[in-house]
């Protein structure tokens, strides 16, 4: 086949392909089995019939011939079906493997690319919807062209009438699968996205049933639901039309085709061809010979047509995983590595030093320069507008986002990519949403650490002051909470995640609006909560102005311009 | 379109659901699988008669036009009729598709509030997409193939008859054999398989979710590997399970396709007999017809191959069903637009009241709430923070289970989650709940009818209009689910908008002025105290003073 130039999906697809190389060798081989097989299949059983019905005899031998190479193109066929299969589930499997592993590196920043539960899709569905490419249409591929040759060569010693018939209507065919694929491939691919909308729409109503209840909008919901399922609908009833019409034109063309050999056969049997009345230029041997491979030369043809699907779906899917892959983790840039090799330690060596730190991206400032420092043991409240910087800030520290200008001191040395690891280590996070798995209270607190002993579990608890209210749960500790964490208050979960904190004996804590979404009061006795569970760790908490971080020994006002630092004197109860 | 589903799914409800669109499709797909037999069939006896004429000198006067014609009509039904029903029966999948989808809908709204959070959100997704793509296929997958071969076997069976009246018996055989008996046996080999395949589908969901969910804290603490690899136990487990199934789908195929070839072997024994000569046909058997017979059955051959795929999309269904099933809820609750108007009343009060949430006991501790509040009347809860306020309000609003009594001019009021009861309040709860939708469909919530003016004077109220006019699309600009581009206080503003839109009689107030500056607060006050919406009953939880308090009770907790 000619080169062409490919679509990034397509290289993609056939990147994954070459994992699989030898396999789909293999399989190649096994097609040429298979065409060989039909030939020999229609060679015998054309001596049988015409046996049959000219002398009333059977030829033994001519059976056994058929009949064994039926059964030989079965079992290849079950064999390689097989093969086919497994070489579809070595791709697929060791895909998602990947994926999931990028999600991981992209941490929060996965988000910008779709929700969970869109990932989820992408991960599982969309993988699996390469299945009948690799399965199905990669395979066909050799088939199809190679099934016809053999076909037509098989054709050329019986009659060249039917040689030129075959040749001259293959290309017909590709080209008007071709035609019609095209404009099939482009609406496939809106249709993805629909899907994958209507998916979501339906998550974002069931998030919010409560409120759709409380407002008696529910009817209403559900007609929206009702109406972009119709919508939905008639989308993918128009791509399926292209789709099927594509398949249509093929059969009508390969029907068309062996009419036309049936004609010439019929005809020539009859001895009423127009050119040569009188003579018959085919054995009824011949003439179902040609019949019997007239079809099968078409099969593969039509089938692809059929797969012809699968690849339009392959190539929809493999955009949206496409992106996933290529959403660049951020790495260091080399550059700015040489220019702070050499620090020198000073004699109170801040624990984190921010040198000429800030992040631009896409044009777009993300971060304006800084240039500050934490001591061991301070606590630091990060106030300002929102779109200054702080939740990127929070970004960079926990290593998801490399790609800042300036350096990261960590005691003196630079924060290299290797080492984030260890970083990672020594910091305990928590976010305005904590971050909970369906289990017990226990094993989320554990989540990560391992299993922790009950006296530290119960130190943990106590001194974020969740004793009280987790002794009075049923099970205590061992009470599942929900993803939602039902039946706990706010206040009481940021508390849980205050423990969760103690427990893994981080010392150093960043902490991203843990108050918002809290009223006033709670949040005035969390922050006291935080007070005394912080003290002595190194912390870095943003807070809104609403919720003032009265014990923080510094305040770090960040502006779009940059970051203006005051001290403050504590106010802490420790 | 608002037609009720029945409680239950069934494989007999999915027949039914919009039975002319699958009769139209199963005729025409009939209509085309019979073309393609009688192709093949036809067009053999038209080549043999052909060349038995021509060798019998009697090829002037054979008739080729009718055959000919025939092989033609076939091959453009075929053709037609494939296309045909590919169109109708995946109109008819999608149509199903909708109904569907429509059914989870009505179960989720008809689940009693306090229940609703059983199902976690990756558990639900599961069945939302894999559970209702392995139903919905039902139909194509396995009745309409299963139809065709039933069918193509009963044509056969008749030409078998005509040609010999000895070749009944193994069409019959072939029949069973393909159409009951390998379907029945490679059912009882998959089907735990299919069990397993879709238990443990579900099962990766939900950890792909719940894991994702924890991503920082889990690689912070450098122990993401040990989930994640969790995770790919799972899936290595699929793709056995997957080999598994793949391997007995093909064996299936390679059976049928074996008993395919018993069938035309037995054509040609039985149709035969040894003479002296060697082997011949019996002098009763016309060859013609003969070869007709043999090329219709590899014809059918073909036809049978789709059942065997059939076998594993029916154990997916009936998983898929049996798993869609368990959402559905015994007794449905009263509907939104036919609940009965609750008659106004004068007086609400609380007897002993308190909140209790299915999932947490701690509710015994909570304080028993006693309060009695009328017409125009306003009430404040206050008490430190767990003492229940939220529960309580929650409870009232029929967000969740209570004990106690709630009297309404006296009258025992006993069902608080229902639309009637809902109907008459507005509540703002604590969570803040922002759809995927614009600004403008997220406000009308509260009051579909609501103007632009109407919507500007309350975002006005809340300090909001400067936000919402600099917006680039205004009132129509989108917002991201769940809020995700919007501060904490502007969602919670948003919320307070649409509940003041709806003007309810009843207004329960959680928190309402957390995070709002003291200019929004002394507006939100003035609206709530001058009007023109004046609530009738008033129930706030504030820990802020403001200037409602004045006239209102004040609830200590």
């Amino acid at each position: 086949m000619r080169e062409r130039v490919k679509t990034p999906e397509q290289q993609f697809l056939s990147d994954l392909q070459q994992a699989e190389k030898k396999r789909f060798q293999t399989v190649k081989w096994l097609g040429v089995l298979i065409a060989l097989m039909i030939v020999a299949q229609a060679l015998g059983l054309a001596k049988v019939i015409s046996d049959l019905v000219l002398e009333g005899s059977f030829p033994l031998s001519a059976a056994l011939l058929a009949g064994g190479a039926f059964l030989l193109k079965v079992v290849v066929q079950f064999v390689r079906e097989q093969m086919c299969a497994s070489a579809s589930r070595n791709i697929r499997f060791s895909l998602r493997k990947r994926l999931i592993s990028h999600l991981t590196r992209l941490g929060p920043n996965r988000l910008k690319l779709d929700e969970d539960a869109g990932l989820s899709t992408r991960v599982y569905e969309q993988v699996d919807a390469l299945d009948d490419y690799y399965s199905r249409y990669v395979p066909q591929v050799f088939l199809v062209t190679f099934i016809p040759l053999t076909i037509m060569l098989a054709v050329l010693p019986v009659s060249w009438i039917a040689f030129f018939i075959f040749a001259f209507t293959a290309p017909l065919v590709v080209f008007f699968m071709i035609l019609v694929g095209h404009k099939a491939a482009s609406a496939n691919r809106k249709q993805f996205k629909v899907l994958s909308l209507l998916s979501n729409q339906f998550m974002d109503l069931n998030q919010g049933m409560a409120e759709l209840k409380r407002l008696g909008q529910t009817q209403s919901a559900r007609e929206r639901l009702s109406l972009t399922a119709s919508e939905y609908q008639k989308t993918t009833m128009g791509v399926l039309r292209l789709a099927f019409l594509s398949t249509g034109t093929l059969e009508l063309f390969s029907s068309v085709a062996i009419a036309m050999v049936a004609l010439y056969l019929g005809l020539g049997l009859l001895e009423q061809l127009p050119w040569q009345t009188g003579v018959s230029p085919v054995s009824l041997f011949a003439a179902f010979y040609l019949l019997l491979l007239a079809p099968e030369f078409y099969l593969p043809l039509r089938q692809l047509g059929n797969d012809y699907h699968a690849k339009q779906k392959a190539e929809a899917a493999a955009t949206d995983i496409q992106a996933i892959l290529d959403m660049a983790l951020s790495t260091f840039s080399e550059h700015e590595k040489e220019k702070f090799s050499e620090t020198t330690v000073h004699q109170s060596t801040p624990i984190i030093q921010f040198v000429d730190l800030h992040w631009q991206q896409d044009g777009r400032t993300r971060l304006a320069n800084i240039s500050v420092s934490i001591q061991q043991g301070e606590r630091v409240w990060l106030r300002g507008e929102s779109g200054a910087g702080k939740t990127s800030l929070m970004s960079i520290l926990l290593g998801f986002e490399q790609q800042y200008q300036g350096s990261i001191l960590i005691e003196g040395t630079l924060l290299y990519p290797e080492d984030i690891q260890a970083w990672r280590r020594r910091l305990a996070w928590i976010p305005q949403q904590p971050e909970w798995v369906q289990g017990t209270i226990r094993q989320n607190l554990e989540l990560g650490l391992g299993k922790c002993n009950d006296d530290d579990l119960r130190m943990a608890l106590m001194k974020a002051q969740c004793w009280d209210f987790v002794g009075q749960l049923r099970f205590g500790w061992d009470t599942p909470i929900s993803e939602a964490g039902t039946g706990l208050s706010g206040g009481q979960m940021q508390r849980l995640s205050i423990a969760r904190a103690l427990l893994s004996k981080a010392d150093i804590w960043l902490l991203d609006e843990p108050c918002s979404g809290l009223d006033l009061e709670t949040a005035e006795q969390v922050l006291n909560t935080l007070d005394e569970a912080s003290f002595g760790k190194t912390v870095l908490i943003i807070s809104h102005d609403t919720h003032p971080v009265v014990w923080a020994n510094q305040q770090w006002v960040m502006t779009k311009e940059g970051v203006h630092v005051a001290t403050q004197t504590p106010i802490s109860y420790v | 379109m608002s037609q009720r589903k029945p409680q239950s799914l069934t494989f007999k409800s999915l027949l039914l659901e919009n039975p002319f669109g699958l009769l139209v499709a199963v005729l025409v797909g009939i209509i085309s699988s019979l073309a393609a037999v009688a192709l093949l069939g036809i067009s053999g006896w038209f080549l043999s008669a052909a060349g038995l004429a021509s060798a019998m000198g009697t090829a002037l006067v054979f008739n080729f036009f009718t055959p000919g014609a025939l092989v033609r009509l076939m091959a453009i039904l075929r053709t037609a009729g494939r296309y045909g029903e590919q169109v109708f029966s995946h109109d008819h999948l999608l149509g199903l598709l909708r109904s569907l989808r429509l059914w989870v809908w009505d179960q989720r709204i008809n689940t009693p509030q306090a229940k609703v959070n059983k199902q976690t959100k990756g558990d639900l997704l599961q069945r939302l997409v894999g559970d209702l793509d392995q139903i919905i296929k039902w139909p194509l997958a396995v009745i309409m193939p299963w139809v065709y071969g039933l069918v193509a076997c009963l044509g056969l069976f008749a030409l078998g008859a005509f040609v010999s009246p000895t070749l009944m018996l193994p069409i019959t055989l072939y029949s069973v054999v393909q159409l009951w008996m390998i379907p029945w046996l490679a059912n009882r080999a998959a089907l735990l398989s299919v069990y397993r395949m879709q238990a443990l589908s579900v099962h990766r969901r939900s950890r792909f979710m719940s894991v994702f969910s924890a991503l920082i804290t889990l690689t912070i603490r450098g122990h993401w590997q040990h989930y994640s690899e969790r995770l790919d136990n799972l899936d290595e487990r699929q793709r056995k399970l997957q080999a598994c199934l793949q391997r007995s789908t093909s064996k299936t195929k390679l059976i049928s396709q074996l008993m395919s070839f018993l069938l035309i072997g037995s054509f040609f024994i039985l149709c035969l007999e040894i003479t002296d000569q060697g082997i011949s046909i019996q002098a009763e058997v016309e060859a013609t017809w003969l070869v007709a017979l043999v090329l219709a059955a590899l014809g059918v051959n073909e036809l049978m191959q789709p059942i065997s795929n059939a076998v594993l999309a029916q154990g997916q269904s009936k998983v898929g069903l049996k798993r869609l099933n368990q959402l559905a809820i015994s007794a449905p609750l009263e509907r939104e637009d036919d609940a009965p108007r609750l008659a106004p009343f004068q007086n609400i009060t609380l007897r002993g009241f308190t909140g209790r949430y299915e999932t947490s006991p701690t509710s015994a501790h909570l304080p028993k709430v006693n309060i009695s509040i009328s017409c125009g009347g306003a009430m404040r809860l206050v008490g430190a923070s767990g003492s229940g306020k939220s529960t309580c309000l929650a409870a009232l609003a029929g967000d969740i289970n209570y004990d106690g009594e709630v009297l309404l001019d006296d009258q025992r009021f006993i069902q608080l989650d229902s639309p009637s009861w809902r109907s008459q309040l507005a509540f703002l709860s604590q969570q803040s709940v922002i759809f995927q939708q614009s600004l403008r469909a997220n406000l009308c919530l509260g009051n579909a009818a609501a103007s632009d003016t109407e919507l500007y004077k309350v975002l006005h109220t809340l300090g909001l209009k400067e936000w919402a006019e600099a917006l680039p699309n205004g009132l129509d600009t989108l917002l991201g689910a769940q809020g995700r581009d919007i501060s904490g206080g502007q969602a919670r503003r948003i919320c307070l908008a649409r509940v003041l839109l709806r003007s309810s009689p009843v207004l329960i107030l959680d928190e309402p002025f957390d995070g709002l500056d003291s200019s929004s607060i002394e507006r939100i006050c003035g609206a709530l105290l001058e009007g023109p919406y004046k609530p009738d009953f008033l129930i706030y939880a504030s820990h802020v003073d403001t200037a409602l308090d004045r006239c209102s009770h004040t609830v200590m907790l």
